[in-house]
């Protein structure tokens, strides 16, 4: 599984630039650490140009813009949109679960926090709005370990169980 | 054909020509279900048709 993420470089000038790219999140981890301090030495790289341009008499407003602009707000704009984006994800994937579980009654899901369901066996199945999914025995519900997949918006995450337990119970049975 | 894929990007969703819909999943080697949007059925056997909408469903990994 990636992540987009945003790498920083360091140009000659002074003046950094943005990549975004696709990467682990091991390597996201990673990159955001060395990104933050690529930061403060950038930081303190202006600071002494600013020092430099009023010892020398530049025009100190134009500059402070410039720098300003080519500064800490890209990583922020980046990571405000990334926020952004994982909330549209879960949004629609919401919306998607809604669709999904039309018949079976979303509404109904949503308040009571489960959903029961059978298999292509004709087996008892409960899966939970967190979900985590259930298989009714003779001793009563007994759990079974699903793993979410990285990243994966929770209510595909639900469907994905639901879909997987009607088609292929006999993966899940141990 | 419109293709959804239901991934950690949120809702892919790609225009593409049944035997390009075709490759793709022959290339994700069984790693998703593939459901009709309208009929909300699973495809066991691939024939795909211009227009149709289907969805690439993650299959849940455990045991």
């Amino acid at each position: 599984m990636t992540e987009e993420y945003t790498e920083v470089q360091v140009l000659p000038t002074g003046i950094y630039r943005v990549r975004y790219k696709r990467m682990t999140p091991s390597q996201l981890k990673s990159m955001r650490t060395r990104t933050r301090g690529k930061l403060r030495k950038l930081r303190r790289k202006r600071d002494y140009r600013l020092d430099q341009a009023r010892t020398l008499g530049f025009e100190i407003e134009g500059l402070e813009r410039i720098l300003e602009e080519c500064g800490k707000p890209e990583v922020e704009v980046f990571l405000e949109r990334y926020a952004t984006m994982k909330e549209e994800a879960e949004a629609r994937a919401e919306e998607y679960l809604r669709e999904f579980l039309e018949e079976e009654g979303y509404a109904d899901f949503k308040r009571q926090g489960w959903l029961e369901l059978e298999d292509r066996n004709g087996d008892g199945w409960r899966v939970y709005a967190d979900g985590s999914a259930y298989r009714w025995t003779e001793e009563g519900l007994r759990g079974v370990c699903i793993v979410r997949s990285r990243g994966l918006p929770l209510p595909d995450h639900v469907v994905s169980v639901i879909t997987s337990i009607r088609e292929r119970p006999e993966s899940y049975s141990r | 054909m419109q293709v959804r894929i239901l991934s950690e990007l949120g809702h892919e969703t790609l225009e593409l020509a049944p035997e390009e819909a075709n490759r793709l999943i022959t290339v994700s080697q069984g790693r998703y279900f593939v459901m009709d949007e309208e009929t909300h059925g699973l495809l066991s056997e691939l024939e795909l048709e211009p227009g149709q909408r289907i969805a690439l469903i993650p299959k849940a990994i455990g045991g």
